[in-house]
Order: C-alpha cells, then structure tokens, then sequence
C-alpha cells in the first residue's frame, strides 16, 4: 500500500451541524487526516463541485460524502447531476444514508450502486466503504501498516 | 190352411211350420245374439235368457231362469232398476234405458248399458219386458281410469300452482320478437308469477301480452342492450345472469334469464338490495379501512425515520463522550456512559424494528411461487452463527412450493427458528421444522423444546413490542412475533403456537400452496 503524496480534499455535504460533527471524529477514527471541506446543501455542493461563487477557489475534491437529505437540493439531486455531468461523474460518491430503507429506495433509481454508509458514520463502516473505492485506497493519507 | 206366413224364402207356409220358423227365427235372434238379452215377467221374473247375458253374468239358462232380474242385480241399484219398471208398468213410459250392475256368479261386478221395452198384448196389459244388455265394464273401468288421472293431475297442477305463486323468487315467461332481419327488436310478456307483482309493483294485467317497450317505455335508457342480451339467451341457450338497478323502484335485482323452450326466455329474479347495501357499506369500510392503514403505516414511518436524527444526536455523541472520558471522569461517569449507550442501542434497534415493520404492507412484493425448501435454507444460513453459538440441534422436513413473498417468509421462518434458538432452557436446544398440507394451505410449524408460554399470553405475544421476559434475559425488542403475524396475515394466512409451561413451544402457521 503506497501512499500518494498529494493527499485528496473530501467534500462532506451535509446539513446537520452534529452529523457533520460525528463524521468528522468517524474520519478521524479511520486515520482519515485529509482536508474537509463542507457543503451544507445541494446548492452549495453544486457551486463548490462546479467552482462557482462563491467557491471560485475550491479544490477538486478526490472524494464526495453525500448526505440524501438536504435543504434547497437534496442528495438525490445532487448524485444525478454529478454522475450526468461528464466532468464529474468519475469523482467516487458515498452516500450518507439513514437507514436501509433509504439504501432500497436509492436502488430503485438505479443511481450508485452499493457506495453507502448509515449515518451516524461509523469507523468500519467507513473503512469497508473507502476500500471499495480502489483508487482512493491509494490517495487516503496513510492508514497504519497492517490496518486493513 | 190360413196363410201364415212367408218362409225366408218367399213360398207361403203352413200355420205350423210358419210358427215354427218364426220360433226358429226368433230363438236365433235371440240365442245367438251377441248382447245379452232377456224376457222379464212384470214382477221382475226371468223369463228368458240368451246365452249372452248368462256369460255376463256367469249363470247357467236354468238358473238364471229361476231367478228375478233383483237376484243378479247389484243391491244398490235394484231400487233404480225397480222404479222404472214401476214407471213402465204404470204406463208413465214405455221402456227405459240405465246404466247398472249386475252381480256375476263370483261376486265380481258387471257394469250393463241396459235397454228395456214393455210390451203389452193388443189390450194394452203388459205381457213382459224385452231387454237389451250390453256388457260396459271395461268402458266402465276406463272411465272411472280417466277419472281418476284427471283428479290426479288436477292435484298436481294445483300443487305445481301453488309452488309457483308461492314461491319468493320473481318469475316471468317472455316471447322474443324478431325484426326483419331476424335480429331480437321486443319481446312479449307471456306468464308471471305471483312473486313477479309483489316485486315490481306491475300487476299481471299490466303486463301480459304486452310487449317490454309497452310496460317500461324507456327500458332501454335503462339498460339499452337488454334485448340483445336476451335475444342471445334465445338464440344461444345459454344463461344469462346479471344484477341491474330498477330505477322506478329504487331496488336492485339479481336476474337470471335462460331459454326454457325455442323462441322463448324465463327470467328469474330476487330482490337483492339489502345484500347490495350490505355490500356497498363492506366496501366503504374496506376502502376506510385501507386509507386509516394506509396513513398509520405512513405515521409509522414518518415517526421512526423522524426519530431517528434526534437518536443519532444523543447515541453518536454520548458515545464519543465514552471514547474520549471513559476511565477518565469518575466511576459514577462510566456508569452513567453505560446505561446511556444500551439505551441508544436499543431505541435504534427499536425504530429500526418499527421502520421495517411498518414497511411490511407497502413494501411486500407482489406473490409468486416459490420454492419454501430455499426459504429454509436462507433462513437458517441467516441464522447460522446464532445456531452454532447455541448447539442448537435443528431437525427439518421437506418443505412445500407456496405462493407468497418469498424474502417475507423467509423473515417468518427467521423469526421463529431465531426465537427458538434464543428462548431456550440450559441445554442446547432442539428445533424441528415441519410442514403439513391443509387444503389450500401449508401449515408450518416450528416447534422447540425450550421454556414453553403461559397460555394466559399466547395472544399476547403475537403483538408489537410485547415481551414476556425482562431486557436482561433475553435480547431483542418483542418485534419478531409481531412481524410474523402481519406478513402471515397478508398472505391470508394464520399464525398460532401451542405450548406448555415447561414443555416447550410449536408455532405453526399457514400460507397458501403454489398452485399446480
């Protein structure tokens, strides 16, 4: 496991002040140390992924977590643009998601497949998640050798 | 020599051989002849007799001559018989014809078309009665045959008429009337009953010989293919049957109309409004009823999905608290951290169980066949670690093709054989799973040898959230049960268990069989 030198930013869209919170010490948990970036609803995630005011400057994020439920645009519209919009669709989405019900509802759009985590976001979770997404396994700073 | 006579063959005769013929002659005719015949004295007196009445009456010549025409005649008609020889005699009338019976030798009786002529001598004194007797017993008995079927039928038609004024079923004959073409344009009302009047109000006057157009003018803004329809019935033979609403009378009738004979149709009808309020009112509940569950399970969802943002607060946050304090506040602390979380723990099992409930009716896939055997096999693979953390014993027989929502029976069959594995006495436990036709139906049963229930609860255990045992004893929210029985009852199905304190517990089931 070789670790990339250039870290990649996460972007976290989420609204709940507290689940923003419990995801941040669940990163931490995971040995996640990258940048953090928040978005608290669609539209500002749009603006940020599109490098609109007032996110001119944003990063590329290397990572998207993706809460469903938001204000002004919620997760599901936020996920159908991402994956339509050739430029962005190879960024890998996480979906924060509340229960298992809302895993089924999503397969029902046949959005992504299988990128979930339940909140509260929790640190095996997030690391069985993470693994799935191989090339971001490369680009995540440093898990502890033997940590897998 | 006096002329007497002239013989058969013209020549003229003498006296005696003239009397002589005229004796042959008359003995022929009389002897010989084929009805009976007979000489009768005024007092009644056989005086002759031909061989003809004697057969009749199964007597010899000699003795019926000693005899009087009463002595042979049946009792009760000798006073007729003698009255009008009376009347003869007194010159009221010069004969007299009457049917009456003799009496043969052997008692049976001989039924007679009797004629009888006084003849009197050149005075006017009656000399004797000459009699024609013809034998009428088999007209007799064939008359009285007649007499008898007629009263006989006309029992039965009376009976047959009673049965169908009487009956409660409206019932009416009708002639089919053809256009030009052939096609059915009317028909004409032929025979109601008495039931027909009381249910539509028109009174047989009204409608007998009338064609339909006639009695209900507009019958076809009513119901405008009504003729075509029993112009099938006619053509076809076959049956119709349908309920319509008789707007005049404000009442509903269900009608069957069927081809009795060619050219022909009887409708038979009942009154059916009361069942069609019934029925309507069934509906409007049933639809009432499908609406209130509808918004509970909505409210069900809506609240447990609601919950559970405030619970993540509370659980995520207290437990980041442990992480970061345990060990390191007091002993009270960590104490405090530990009922905290169990009780986060278990409310989110708790919406999630009430989540999944709720979801059981709307989110149930539509039924199809399916092979049970599989269900078993997920349930158990499902529930292997469970089984093997127990040593659980688990005996299965072969398991039937059913119709239903697969992935929800299999849930069922988790359940229960999770109950049982969980619910058991020190040993290791002992389950068997089995499976038994029952007409339309499967019953299965999961059947364990652990504590067993109180009867007092076995209804009790089948509702929501309802546990028998403190959190301490055994885990789990007392939603299993309750998740049985909705999936079970969806499938039209019913869930039971039969259980001794002690002797362990059989749930059984029911689930419909996959058709053939």
């Amino acid at each position: 496991m070789a670790a990339n030198p250039t870290p990649i930013e996460i972007l976290l869209v989420e609204d709940n002040p507290g689940d923003v919170r419990l995801t941040v010490e669940a990163l931490k948990q995971a040995h996640v140390f990258n940048r953090l970036h928040v978005a608290k609803d669609g539209v500002e995630a749009m603006q940020f992924l599109r490098k609109e005011a007032p996110f001119e400057d944003a990063p590329r994020p290397g990572l998207v977590l993706l809460d469903l439920n938001l204000p002004r645009k919620d997760g599901r519209e936020v996920l159908a643009e991402v994956k339509s919009d050739p430029s962005l669709r190879r960024i890998p989405v996480v979906v924060l998601t509340t229960s298992t019900a809302e895993q089924d509802i999503l397969r029902t759009y046949d959005l992504h497949a299988n990128c979930y985590v339940t909140k509260p976001v929790d640190f095996s979770q997030l690391l069985s998640v993470l693994k799935s997404v191989h090339h971001f396994w490369l680009a995540v700073v440093s898990l502890p050798d033997g940590e897998e | 020599m006096t002329d007497s006579g002239i013989d058969g063959r013209g020549a003229p005769q003498t006296t005696e051989a003239a009397l002589r013929a005229s004796e042959e002659l008359f003995r022929r005719s009389f002897d010989d002849a084929s009805i009976g015949k007979s000489l009768t004295g005024s007092d009644g007196r056989l005086l002759r007799v031909n061989r003809a009445f004697c057969d009749m009456v199964g007597r010899t010549r000699e003795e019926m001559e000693a005899l009087n025409f009463a002595d042979i005649t049946h009792p009760d008609d000798v006073a007729e018989s003698s009255a009008m020889v009376r009347s003869a005699l007194a010159g009221e009338r010069s004969g007299f014809r009457i049917e009456k019976r003799y009496v043969h030798r052997d008692g049976s009786i001989v039924w007679a078309d009797v004629t009888t002529m006084l003849l009197r001598d050149d005075e006017g004194r009656p000399r004797h009665f000459v009699t024609h007797v013809l034998d009428i017993t088999e007209r007799k008995k064939a008359e009285e045959e007649a007499r008898r079927l007629q009263s006989e039928l006309a029992e039965r038609e009376a009976h047959l008429r009673l049965v169908f004024e009487t009956m409660p079923i409206g019932w009416a004959e009708h002639e089919m009337i053809f256009d030009a073409e052939g096609k059915p344009a009317d028909y004409v009302f032929r025979m109601v009953n008495a039931a027909f009047e009381r249910m539509t109000g028109i009174p047989p006057e009204k409608l007998l010989g009338r064609r339909v157009t006639e009695v209900v003018p507009n019958v076809r803004a009513h119901k405008p293919d009504l003729v075509e329809l029993y112009g099938e019935v006619v053509a076809t033979g076959r049956e119709h049957r349908y309920e319509f609403f008789f707007a005049p009378l404000g009442r509903w009738f269900d009608v069957l109309a069927f081809r009795h004979r060619p050219g022909h149709f009887v409708t038979v009808f009942e009154d059916v409004t009361e069942r069609k309020h019934t029925e309507e009112k069934l509906q409007q509940t049933l639809a009432e009823l499908e609406r209130s569950n509808g918004e509970l399970e909505q409210f069900a969802y809506v609240a447990s999905h609601d919950l559970q943002e405030p619970l993540r607060m509370v659980g995520g946050f207290v437990e980041l608290l442990r992480e970061r304090y345990e060990g390191r506040l007091d002993k009270d602390a960590d104490e405090f951290f530990g009922y905290a979380m169990d009780g986060a723990r278990r409310m989110k099992i708790l919406i999630n169980d009430l989540l999944a409930y709720s979801r059981l009716g709307t989110r149930g896939r539509p039924f199809a066949a399916f092979d049970a055997e599989r269900s078993l096999d997920d349930a158990l693979a499902n529930l292997r670690t469970a089984i093997e953390e127990a040593g659980a014993d688990v005996e299965r027989d072969p398991m039937p093709r059913l119709h239903g929502d697969e992935s929800q029976v299999i849930q069922v069959l988790q359940n229960l054989v999770g109950n049982a594995v969980k619910f058991r006495t020190a040993k290791p436990p002992h389950v068997r799973i089995s499976a038994e036709r029952d007409g339309a139906f499967w019953r299965l049963s999961v059947a364990d040898d652990g504590p067993g229930i109180d009867p007092r609860y076995f209804e009790r255990i089948f509702v929501i959230f309802q546990r028998l045992h403190g959190a301490g004893e055994y885990p789990g929210t007392g939603i299993g049960l309750a998740v049985c029985k909705k999936v079970v009852e969806r499938h039209g199905g019913r869930i039971w268990v039969e259980s001794e304190p002690g002797r362990g517990s059989n749930f059984h089931f029911t689930l419909p069989a996959a058709e053939s």
